[in-house]
């Protein structure tokens, strides 16, 4: 099943949808939406130790990703 | 008299339950915090590649290729000043230092750390200080 996995000071929170129900779908990309626009860049697992991170012009939710990582907005230390 | 010793005594159990429950507080807030750093070191020891996971397992930190560069960085367990450039002959050069807003557990600041200087290193490094 697909999952989100968002990083957050509870050392991340787990969402998982099912890509056949339109609902959950809908509701998949909403959240992804809203992460985006708050800043969270998404990181596609492929397994491995490798991720794909699209360009930021082209962050579009991608239903067939099985594994997304939201990764908070960086900041220099 | 009477009087002055109850009040006394009350004084005395409200100090102890407040004392109580700041330390029943406390060991929660720890607790939370133990199980947020297991979850985030399982998460990135499940998001490391063999060699970054033998790496990791026997020193405590695992080397990427920048995406754009081909540099190579070392990030070392920790949430801040914990990313420094590679020399070839595997010297560790500056130090860039940047993080995942938000108050992250380890594990999930150094998968953050791993994938952004993976796949968009040049994002990281426009906010990276160099120590």
């Amino acid at each position: 099943m697909p999952r989100h996995i968002v990083m957050d000071p509870s050392g991340h929170s787990t969402i998982e949808f099912d890509a056949a129900n339109t609902t959950d779908l809908a509701e998949a990309e909403r959240r992804f939406n809203k992460l985006v626009a708050k800043g969270f860049v998404p990181a596609e697992a492929r397994g491995e130790g490798k991720h794909h991170v699209p360009d930021q012009s082209k962050r579009v939710f991608n239903p067939d990703a099985e594994e997304t990582i939201f990764v908070p907005a960086l900041k220099g230390g | 008299m009477i009087l002055t010793w109850l009040a006394l005594v009350l004084l005395v159990g409200f100090l102890c339950w407040v004392a109580r429950l700041s330390s029943i507080r406390a060991s929660n807030d720890e607790r939370q915090q133990q199980e947020a750093e297991a979850k985030g070191l399982a998460l990135l020891l499940e998001n490391l590649d063999p060699r970054q996971r033998d790496q990791y397992d026997r020193f405590g930190y695992f080397d990427v290729v920048g995406s754009e560069t081909g540099r190579r960085y070392r990030i070392c367990h920790g949430i801040s000043r914990n990313v420094s450039e590679l020399f070839d002959d595997n010297r560790l050069g500056a130090g860039r230092c940047f993080m995942p807003r938000g108050n992250l557990a380890a594990g999930d600041c150094m998968l953050a750390q791993k994938i952004m200087l993976e796949n968009c290193e040049e994002e990281a490094l426009r906010v990276a200080l160099r120590f």
